[in-house]
């Protein structure tokens, strides 16, 4: 086995335990931790598989939203000594039934599309990035910066202790 | 040097774990080194500025309090707060030094030897502070004290803040070589003057940005020693605490290296080898740090936001974007 084979493999095998840790582990912390190893196994398999460029922008914008993300599940982590509430019957179902939804979804956006033919490894340069970045996937670009916005007020106004009444 | 050590292990185990194994060895051999020298001179720079005795007792002058404080630290007991994340608390002093570590194998000590020739390092250089943030916050969090919450929000606030313009400073640096390969960029500086030459405004920025970002006096606010607040470090001792000493030295070394090669020309300079211009001028710049440490008194908390938020970043902006013009019109 090649060095980039054992790469993709290790790679792989660390974003899934991240993955299965930012969704099965109990603190909010430790999701995000584990969401953080499962970024980093990506962009690990990127690397292996010869796309340098994608894996350290890839490695830039984990980078850069983690520590938000992560100062937010210290918002809205319980407090320390607090025992971990159950998940309920139904809360667990809706999650699995959304999550069974998206993966049908990915399943049906991958299946069809027109991927182009296996010619070798194509350099990405950060010029043709940035380019399409702000012509064709303008519009997704801007979604993501404004999910990013109504995340921070939503883990704001969570977070946010609500005083009683008698107190003004 | 190194290219004939790394071929000459790449016999018996391989091209691939020779460049590995030769380059873990060597920036952790040489960056521990370090750690010691710059607690020396941190030590011998304070006691001249501040026109203090310092410590005598360790013979001969003082000489060797540096060797006397890393043996107690190795001999202090190891204490785990009860209240304490163990596995996230245990791992968090690695990882606080672990990005330093990969941003300093992709800097090029000469022309011919980096550790890493990466065709967009300077992009990962940018990204890897993040994640001493990340660090941070674990740090903090793990540590199960509030005290210690609040010193890694701080320390997270402090790095985003003054991290900004470090960026920008950088991106016109970008802007002028056209590349942003850090072997490049100081190739780009044989055929003119040093980029500090080019961008005085962008060296300056970068310089306090990264005073700020190392937490350096007169930006130390997270390890303010004069509020009851601390730093992540509040709840650790011995070899725990030495891990992040070790981490703030090496990041400081790093970060000089790495203004070295932006705006210093990098390895070039008369008759001294590549490795040896580059870490004299990486040293300028750490004296630079230390100098302002031990003379200018620390801001508080409110400012330094005002500060970076408020002047730095437009500054490093508006630079930005008359570089960009400036780039544009002549081609």
């Amino acid at each position: 086995m090649s060095w980039a084979g054992a790469l993709f493999g290790v790679a792989a095998v660390i974003a899934l335990i991240g993955a299965v840790g930012a969704v099965g582990l109990r603190s909010a912390f430790h999701n995000v931790l584990g969401f953080a190893v499962a970024m980093l196994g990506v962009a690990g398999v990127f690397l292996s598989v010869g796309h340098d460029f994608l894996a350290i922008v890839f490695v830039l914008i984990c980078g850069g939203a983690l520590p938000v993300v992560m100062v937010h599940a210290v918002l809205l982590n319980r407090p320390a000594g607090e025992a971990p509430r159950p998940r309920g019957r139904a809360a667990t179902l809706g999650a699995a039934a959304v999550a069974a939804a998206g993966a049908v979804a990915a399943w049906l956006v991958v299946s069809g599309a027109p991927w182009p033919p296996a010619g070798g490894r194509r350099e990405v340069e950060a010029a043709w990035a940035g380019y399409r970045f702000l012509t064709d996937y303008v519009l997704a670009f801007e979604l993501v910066s404004v999910l990013i916005a109504v995340a921070m007020i939503g883990a704001v106004t969570v977070a946010r202790r609500r005083r009683p009444k008698s107190e003004g | 040097m190194l290219s004939g050590l790394r071929d000459l292990l790449a016999g018996p185990i391989g091209q691939f774990p020779a460049t590995l194994v030769l380059g873990a060895v060597c920036i952790l051999g040489c960056l521990s080194l370090n750690t010691l020298f710059l607690a020396w001179l941190e030590r011998v720079v304070s006691v001249r500025i501040q026109r203090r005795l310092g410590p005598v007792e360790v013979k001969p002058q003082g000489a060797l309090q540096t060797a006397a404080d890393v043996t107690m630290l190795l001999g202090r007991r190891l204490l785990t707060p009860v209240a304490a994340d163990r596995h996230v608390y245990l791992a968090a002093p690695v990882l606080v030094f672990a990005p330093t570590l990969c941003v300093a194998s992709l800097i090029p000590l000469s022309g011919a030897e980096a550790f890493a020739d990466v065709p967009y390092g300077l992009l990962m250089v940018g990204a890897l502070p993040c994640f001493t943030a990340l660090a941070i916050i674990m740090a903090g969090w793990s540590s199960g004290e509030g005290r210690a919450v609040l010193g890694a929000m701080r320390s997270v606030a402090q790095v985003i803040a003054c991290g900004m313009p470090v960026l920008l400073s950088v991106l016109s640096v970008v802007l002028i070589s056209q590349t942003m390969n850090l072997r490049r960029i100081v190739e780009a500086q044989q055929h003119t003057a040093w980029y500090v030459v080019y961008q005085p405004v962008a060296a300056a920025l970068y310089v306090i940005g990264i005073a700020a970002v190392a937490s350096r006096a007169p930006f130390g606010i997270p390890e303010a020693g004069s509020v009851p607040i601390g730093d992540v470090r509040a709840e650790r001792a011995g070899m725990r605490l030495a891990m992040f000493r070790f981490a703030e030295h090496t990041n400081m070394l790093v970060l000089g290296a790495l203004g070295a090669t932006l705006f210093l020309g990098g390895w070039m300079g008369p008759f001294l080898p590549g490795p040896v211009w580059l870490l004299l001028k990486a040293y300028a710049i750490v004296f630079l740090m230390m100098w302002t440490r031990w003379t200018c008194r620390r801001l508080r908390f409110g400012r330094l936001m005002r500060l970076a938020w408020g002047y730095l970043a437009p500054a490093a902006l508006v630079n930005l974007v008359a570089t960009a013009a400036f780039v544009s019109v002549l081609g």
